[in-house]
């Protein structure tokens, strides 16, 4: 059956937080490891935008579950937190956990999703097995890009204003490949100016954070997946992140893949992460 | 463990010169090549991931002229680079056992001379697995040059002591618990063979510019590196990444140059799956 | 510091390199210091560097190049890299002008047309001064063609005064220094020799975008060599900053916080009385 947005969609309550999410699971295997892909929360991102290229692979060894954080894609639009957002997130992902009974899970987190994700690692370590992450954004300064870095100032037009040519814009820094960028643009556009979700926009908004202050205590195995390519998210900080993280490993895809290597290098993402995960 | 050295070594005379290699696991070729430091060798360089790879390929662990059981007398002809020298060697080891085309996987100083196969022969070449693989430029910028390793590697030539050796060792695995006694012990014997330390490297070293060829080279490769490598400062490998186009790096931290040992099934996992897409 | 009054007009000539009839300013006397512009369209020697020939010129002879293929010097319709077109055009003018030896001040395009001259006639070489050059291949950190860089091809290809508003944005750490009125003479400028912008473009195509990778022959020039960059530079990569001062056996590295690609003007004091005490007294 082909996975769709339609037919994978789902909602729970988590502690009174509304999530929506995505499910999809292996036909042979009913106690498959699970699976959390943590989206990004970017302005219009979602869960299915993010891992649309990549839930049918890794729902082969993994009950896959993509998950929009509050207000993202159809998650809650009432909540609101002023604290670290990584702690209110990670909150939230024990509770999503909690309220599915799923005891322990492996972690994928997108560039903004992956400081709750670490966070999450590191308040619940006993709920985590191992971990993923694209181009963790709140690694501090870049010692050679100069900041901010060439994609911010897309990124902050686009979040004033957006029009679809402020978003192609946004997309022609992120997606190397000019021919991946249509279907993005079109997913991103649609989300960014669903009913009540600009309204939302501002619930959960807390301090900046420097994950470089809590990275030390993360346990789980971690893989850090960049593009050398990446404009909106300097790479250098790849290995910074690592030297705090004594089990951690950094995968930088060539070639010129930016922002997305989910997406941009779906297939071997794909067989990356779910190797990796499969230990 | 189902391969043992003594079952699969294999010698042959490619140009005169002598070769030793091991002949391990069935399937598309993968040419296994060790690096340039004393008491490097072939068998010692693979021989954790020869359980892990054999069963998919069939791995060919050359050792180099100089090197483990090769010839330690032969000298490479006269006005040849080399790069190119070895680079050749290899193609008429392949010509001898009837390979085609064969995947390269290179630790380090080999390297060099699996870029200039690359280079000179791409369509005998599949993909290629660089680990630890030697500067794309004579000078880095963020590591002091030579490298702290590199330095006791030469101390270890000028007085060959086994305990000079466990000092080297300690650059090449900073993690205590993976430097066994048995570790430095084969490799301190190894580096004992009469004739190797006057002729480790003699073979195929020459400055290589092959660096500066890579614009064009299209093979696809996966680099392989510690975040702690003592030898080939991690910098290195960025450069690489870099310089090489159809490239992506995979970098351990906790692991210094010796990672294909000190992360055995993740390593084997990711060359499987990068060979075998 | 007293300034002199000098003007373009007055400071102006032309001379032959032998290839090239280029235009050139001079002023003052004494030790040659020859300074080459950056490779933007619409670049050239005077508007480059109007904030240090004044000071220069108290204390040497300062020669401004307007490089062939800009400004008021002939066109280059040859598809050699331009660093080695500039090189052979210094070595020309200094020939045709009787100058033994001179002290080069190369920014960005001009810095690798000094690393080429290095290269190709170090004896005519006193001292080397480089302030973002190109010339030195890849960065390992930040993707290429750089933010600045792809905005001066696309203003090569499309001269328009937005992009050129743009490229000046990215050209400079704090943007809210740059007037309108150097905006519009830039402007000027660029459109008054549009074939040197057509020019430039084919001779990009054929090199593949870029200047000649000097990295792997940095060792041989032994120039005592000052390297300056600006920390916030988005047209040339901040490594290679440090790949040069390794690479060249007799450098310095100078680091201009909040400074972009624009050192000699931003920074105009700070950068004429580093460089000057370099010349003087290293």
């Amino acid at each position: 059956m082909l996975l769709t947005s339609e037919n994978t969609t789902r909602t729970v309550d988590a502690n009174g937080v509304l999530v929506q999410y995505h499910q999809a699971v292996p036909t042979d295997s009913t106690d498959a490891p699970v699976l959390i892909c943590v989206a990004a929360t970017a302005f219009g991102a979602t869960a299915w935008g993010q891992n649309r290229s990549n839930i049918d692979a890794l729902s082969k060894q993994f009950r896959t579950l993509l998950v929009n954080l509050p207000p993202q894609g159809g998650s809650d639009k009432k909540v609101t937190s002023d604290g670290p957002r990584t702690i209110f997130y990670s909150e939230v992902l024990r509770d999503f956990m909690d309220a599915l009974d799923i005891e322990k899970a492996h972690f994928y987190g997108g560039s903004p999703a992956a400081g709750p994700v670490l966070r999450f690692a590191t308040c619940f370590p006993d709920r985590v097995g191992r971990i993923v992450v694209d181009a963790p954004t709140g690694l501090g300064r870049s010692m050679f890009n100069p900041m901010p870095v060439e994609g911010a100032a897309y990124t902050a037009a686009f979040g004033a204003d957006p029009t679809m040519e402020r978003l192609r814009e946004v997309m022609d820094i992120q997606i190397s490949r000019p021919e991946l960028r249509e279907e993005a643009i079109g997913l991103r556009y649609e989300a960014a100016h669903a009913l009540g979700y600009q309204e939302a926009r501002g619930n959960i908004k807390g301090p900046p954070e420097n994950l470089l202050t809590f990275i030390q205590d993360v346990r789980a195995p971690t893989l850090i997946i960049w593009g050398a390519a990446d404009r909106d998210v300097p790479m250098d900080r790849a290995l910074a992140a690592m030297w705090e993280m004594p089990n951690a490993r950094v995968h930088f895809f060539g070639a010129g893949c930016g922002h997305w290597p989910q997406y941009e290098r779906a297939n071997e993402w794909n067989r990356l992460v779910v190797s990796f995960l499969k230990d | 463990m189902p391969y043992t050295k003594e079952e699969t070594d294999r010698y042959a005379t490619v140009d005169g010169v002598e070769l030793h290699y091991n002949d391990v696991g069935s399937g598309p070729a993968l040419l296994c090549f060790h690096g340039g430091g004393p008491g490097a060798n072939a068998w010692d360089n693979t021989r954790f991931n020869v359980e892990g790879l054999a069963p998919h390929f069939r791995m060919l662990l050359v050792d180099m002229p100089g090197y483990g059981e090769s010839d330690k007398r032969a000298r490479r002809p006269e006005g040849l680079p080399g790069d190119t020298a070895l680079a050749q060697l290899y193609a008429g080891l392949m010509d001898q056992l009837g390979i085609d085309q064969a995947h390269f996987y290179a630790s380090s100083a080999s390297a060099i001379p699996a870029l200039r196969f690359a280079l000179d022969f791409p369509q005998r070449t599949g993909k290629i697995v660089l680990q630890a693989n030697n500067n794309p430029l004579p000078r880095l910028a963020y590591s002091p040059t030579p490298a702290e390793g590199i330095k006791a590697l030469g101390e270890f030539r000028a007085e060959p002591t086994r305990e000079r050796m466990a000092r080297m060792m300690e650059l090449f695995v900073p993690d205590p618990s993976l430097l066994t006694n048995d570790l430095i012990d084969r490799r301190f014997s190894s580096a004992m063979t009469p004739g190797h330390l006057e002729s480790a490297g003699q073979y195929g070293s020459s400055p290589s510019h092959l660096w500066a060829e890579m614009r064009g080279m299209e093979i696809e490769t996966l680099i392989l590196w510690g975040q702690q490598d003592w030898m080939v400062p991690v910098e290195g490998a960025m450069l690489s990444l870099a310089t090489i186009p159809n490239s992506q790096l995979h970098v351990w931290a906790g692991a210094g140059h010796f990672v294909q040992y000190e992360k055995t099934d993740e390593f084997n996992r990711l060359v499987l799956d990068f060979l075998m897409r | 510091m007293a300034t002199q009054t000098l003007t373009d007009e007055a400071t102006g000539a032309y001379a032959s390199t032998g290839d090239y009839k280029v235009y050139y300013n001079e002023a003052g006397s004494g030790e040659t210091v020859i300074m080459l512009h950056g490779g933007g369209p619409g670049a050239t020697g005077w508007s480059n560097f109007s904030r240090n020939i004044g000071p220069f010129a108290e204390q040497y002879r300062t020669i401004l190049i307007d490089c062939p293929g800009f400004g008021r010097s002939d066109q280059v319709t040859v598809t050699d890299p331009r660093d080695q077109v500039n090189a052979r055009a210094v070595k020309g003018l200094i020939d045709e002008l009787g100058i033994d030896k001179v002290t080069l001040v190369g920014n960005s395009m001009g810095g690798a047309s000094s690393l080429a001259f290095a290269l190709e006639w170090p004896e005519r070489l006193s001292k080397m001064i480089l302030m973002g050059p190109g010339g030195a291949g890849q960065s390992i950190f930040s993707p290429m063609p750089m933010e600045g860089i792809k905005l001066l091809f696309n203003l090569y290809a499309n001269p328009t005064l937005e992009g050129l508003r743009q490229m000046i944005q990215v050209f400079v750490y704090d943007p809210s220094k740059i007037t309108e009125d150097l905006i519009q003479g830039r402007y000027d400028a660029m459109m008054k020799n549009k074939h040197h912008l057509e020019n430039f473009v084919k001779a990009m195509s054929a090199t593949g975008g870029g200047l000649t990778d000097y990295t792997s022959r940095l060792g041989e020039i032994q120039t005592n060599t000052l390297v300056t960059w600006g920390r916030d530079d988005r047209f040339v990569p901040l490594d290679h900053g440090l790949r040069l001062v390794w690479g060249l056996p007799n450098a310095q590295l100078h680091v201009f916080a909040k400074c972009g690609h624009w050192a000699q003007w931003e920074h105009a004091d700070r950068f004429n009385r580093l460089v000057m005490d370099f010349i003087e007294n290293d």
